[in-house]
């Protein structure tokens, strides 16, 4: 039997033991339920990384399959200061030659981040960033000399502690991070088109800046992915222990409707226009009439994508689909084409110039030279002001702007791109009449390059306008079609008779009567007209100040190519028939040579491309659909007298 | 009785209760005692044919110590039990864990490498993509000599024409008489006075 001491030792010993477990339990509530939150977190932020795997950004293409923008794994090199806080020196000497960075350079960068963390500006820094978009092969040759570098391991009397501290100074001083870089192969060719790509602001990544890289960031961006995993002490990933890998989608592969030989040409004449006319920018756009495709595209001076910060950022912008402009006679295609429509004038009608002043309301209108009657035809073929001042009062208003805007002028093109600009034109309740006479010969309102591209295919293709394009279709990074875009028939703008008469008014103006003679092609019929528009600088019109340019098509009859050429202040002469049609002649003469068009003059046109279109007489105008029956406007007779006033 | 019994386990467990029973024998072996669920019975076998003739002999009553040994030697022997399963189980999770970060550290290298590789092709593809650009962006060869000749006669003669032109043109287009009448336009306002336009 027991004796009552050894009873009270035994309750003793089991009442510790209890106390302990009660300790115990205690301890464990306290760990896992009452600070389960906070422990949770702080094991996390030990063991947990979780690392973003970047996805590669799609290619740019041109419509033959040239690549014209693509990523490039880089790595971006990373130096751990709080490894070298005690050696910074010897780091210095041994890594900056490795990196190409002066010794002394490196350490002061090294020190001033270590001076940063110690005065306690945030947390410690990590990694310090030395050099990004190093290639993956000097990366490797990089970390293969980072290996044979003794960091004074060689030294004898070395302790133990000494030689891991040394260890892992040589194996953790510096870490590389996988990235992209952009590579734009044909450097500042097509560059307002393609845009340029900038960090994402979270670091990880590129992001589309402007132009094509933005607009369609999301389908070059493709999916990141992710991986949530262990780490251990080193920072090296437990691949056991991962929680979460999504693999990276890669971007698609964008290919444009851009023909680079075409864009090769456009860009050269618009070079050797600019240096030829000392202008401050030149532009052209060279567009297919029949499908409304954007085939080359080009501003001058343009900037390097590769390096957009050694530019302005005016050269940044891609003025053809951004820049509002006035533009000048190149518009009066399209009241001619309403006043066509509406059965308010033919080709052959005449109109009286007024001897080169028209006074409307006391404000007078005057031609460049003075004109006595002229037929429409050559009305449009010599750009007299006064005769498009009186179309315009014989549309009126309403009727003006509704051509306008048929032809899609202050509507959004659509093509899509970034910043794509509408243009601006006044309600017309708000137009008096000398807006109205002033907006017929293109003054009052605002127009991109683009909309007057597209207005001008609409005559090239009878009249049908179709929504312009950039993108032709979105493949897989394999090369699978995901997307195709088809031209896309917006709606029927004026009928093919009239489009054929305002061809023929056209290609007037490039005959050796017209404005444009310089743009006429030996070979090539060519339709096309040419606007001398004086810039405003916001208050009025600054003398010595031009914006020329020619817009037209050839060949006439069987239209290839829509070409748009505008220099802005060309300061060696400053008519567009003498500084816009030679850039639009070499342009399309080059064009044609590229791609071997068959000549149209002296041969006979192909058929299924031409249309019988009998010009309307005056007395028997053309009949018209119910809806484009004209309607009677005041003043149309005053408008279109066929008598001189004098 | 002595606790001291119970720890005597260097050479196996001295039997708790030896008076009387000529059957069981003075010193157990640690697993014959831990198999046993009871302690022994100490009756004698009785006869296998007069059950009846034999006297029952009086069980006793366990006393209180005796109860509280057998519930710690219980407690002892579960606790070894778990303590033997907790160290299998633990060896083999060690194990497990073992070959798992083996695995992983195979996974990671082979990853290491399969990026190592597809940044290679993924460098050579762009060199490959960036040299066929360029190669295209070559500038064409000139045409001949003739052909330029040849279409730079007729834009001779127009150019000269529209040079003539231009001259007999005014020379200013904004004349200083309607300069202050001109207000903004280029921002799509209504054009006001204005004078006289280029229009060409």
């Amino acid at each position: 039997m027991f004796k009552p001491f050894q009873y009270r030792r035994l309750a003793a010993i089991v009442l510790l033991v209890l106390a302990g477990l009660v300790w115990v339990c205690d301890r464990l509530f306290d760990i896992q339920i009452t600070r389960h939150r906070e422990l949770l977190v702080r094991a996390r932020q030990y063991a947990q990384s979780r690392r973003v795997l970047e996805a590669r950004r799609g290619e740019i293409r041109d419509r033959n399959g040239v690549v014209v923008a693509i990523s490039t794994p880089v790595k971006s090199i990373y130096l751990n200061p709080a490894l070298c806080s005690n050696r910074l020196d010897q780091v210095a000497q041994t890594i900056g030659p490795l990196l190409e960075i002066p010794p002394e350079a490196l350490a002061e960068r090294v020190r001033s981040c270590l001076q940063r963390s110690d005065r306690g500006a945030g947390e410690p820094q990590k990694a310090l960033l030395l050099r990004h978009n190093v290639p993956v092969d000097e990366w490797r040759g990089i970390a293969t000399a980072l290996d044979l570098e003794m960091f004074g391991l060689g030294k004898p009397n070395l302790s133990a502690a000494e030689q891991a501290q040394l260890r892992k100074l040589r194996h953790q001083i510096l870490f590389a991070r996988d990235t992209q870089s952009r590579s734009y192969p044909g450097g500042e060719s097509l560059c307002q088109v393609l845009g340029f790509v900038s960090s994402r602001t979270n670091g990880s990544g590129l992001a589309g800046a402007c132009g094509i890289e933005r607009s369609c960031d999301e389908v070059l961006a493709g999916k990141d992915g992710e991986c949530l995993s262990q780490q251990d002490a080193a920072g090296n990933e437990l691949p056991a222990y991962r929680e979460h890998y999504e693999m990276p989608t890669d971007g698609n592969r964008v290919v444009l409707t851009v023909d680079l030989r075409l864009q090769r040409i456009v860009e050269q004449a618009l070079a050797s226009a600019r240096t030829q006319y000392r202008a401050r920018g030149v532009s052209a756009i060279v567009m297919d009439p029949k499908t409304f495709e954007v085939l080359a595209l080009a501003c001058c001076p343009g900037f390097n994508p590769q390096n957009p910060g050694a530019s302005t950022n005016e050269t940044w912008r891609n003025g053809v689909f951004t820049d509002m402009v006035e533009p000048g006679s190149i518009l009066k295609f399209i009241p001619l084409a309403g006043a066509l429509e509406l059965g308010l004038t033919t080709l052959d009608s005449r109109i009286y110039c007024e001897h080169g002043l028209f006074v409307v309301n006391k404000v007078p209108v005057h031609d460049h030279a003075p004109y006595g009657l002229l037929t429409c035809r050559q009305c449009f073929a010599k750009s007299s002001n006064i005769a498009f001042s009186k179309i315009g009062l014989a549309l009126g208003p309403e009727r003006l702007y509704r051509c306008m805007t048929n032809f899609g002028l202050a509507r959004c093109p659509g093509v899509p791109f970034a910043d794509e600009t509408s243009g601006r034109i006044c309600l017309p309740r708000t137009w008096t009449t000398m807006s109205l006479t002033r907006a017929a010969f293109g003054q009052g309102v605002s127009v991109s390059q683009l909309q007057m591209a597209v207005a001008m295919c609409v005559i090239a293709n009878n009249g049908r306008m179709m929504r312009p394009y950039l993108v032709s279709r979105i493949e897989s990074p394999q090369g699978q079609i995901l997307r195709q875009y088809q031209p896309q028939f917006v709606r029927s703008v004026v009928s093919p008779q009239t489009a054929q008469q305002v061809t023929e008014a056209l290609k007037a103006v490039v005959s050796p009567e017209g404005t444009g003679n310089l743009a006429a092609l030996d070979r090539y019929t060519v339709a096309a007209k040419t606007g001398t528009a004086q810039k405003s600088d916001g208050h009025s019109y600054v003398a010595g100040r031009y914006y020329s340019s020619m817009i037209g098509f050839f060949p006439a009859d069987a239209p290839r190519f829509v070409i748009a050429v505008a220099l802005d202040e060309p300061q060696n002469g400053y008519y567009a028939g003498t500084v816009a049609a030679p850039v639009f002649r070499s342009i399309a003469e080059q064009i044609a040579a590229c791609l071997q068009i068959p000549p149209d003059k002296g041969t006979s046109v192909p058929a299924g491309n031409t249309l019988a279109r009998p010009t309307p007489s005056i007395a028997q105008p053309a009949p018209l659909p119910a809806s484009r029956v004209p309607v009677q406007v005041p003043n149309a007779n005053h408008a279109f007298a066929s008598t001189p006033k004098r | 009785m002595n606790m001291a019994h119970l720890l005597t386990l260097g050479c196996g467990i001295v039997s708790l209760q030896r008076n009387g029973n000529v059957f069981r024998p003075t010193r157990l072996g640690l697993l014959a005692y831990l198999l046993a669920v009871k302690p022994v019975d100490i009756f004698p076998v009785r006869p296998a044919l007069d059950v009846e003739a034999t006297p029952a002999h009086p069980r006793r009553s366990p006393g209180r110590a005796s109860r509280i040994e057998t519930i710690l030697l219980r407690s002892l022997v579960v606790l070894f039990v778990l303590a033997l399963l907790a160290c299998g189980f633990g060896a083999q999770h060690i194990s497990y864990v073992r070959e798992k970060n083996r695995l992983g550290r195979d996974l990671r290298r082979t990853e290491l490498d399969l990026r190592a590789l597809t940044q290679t092709y993924r460098s050579l593809e762009a060199e490959k993509s960036v040299e066929l650009a360029q190669r295209s962006l070559q500038p064409p060869p000139q045409p001949a000599k003739a052909d330029l000749v040849q279409q730079a006669v007729p834009a001779k003669t127009s150019r000269t024409s529209v040079v003539q032109e231009c001259k007999s043109t005014p020379t200013s287009a904004g004349g200083a008489a309607f300069s202050r009448q001109r207000t903004r336009v280029a921002d799509g306002r209504h054009p006001t006075r204005r004078s006289r336009v280029a229009g060409r």
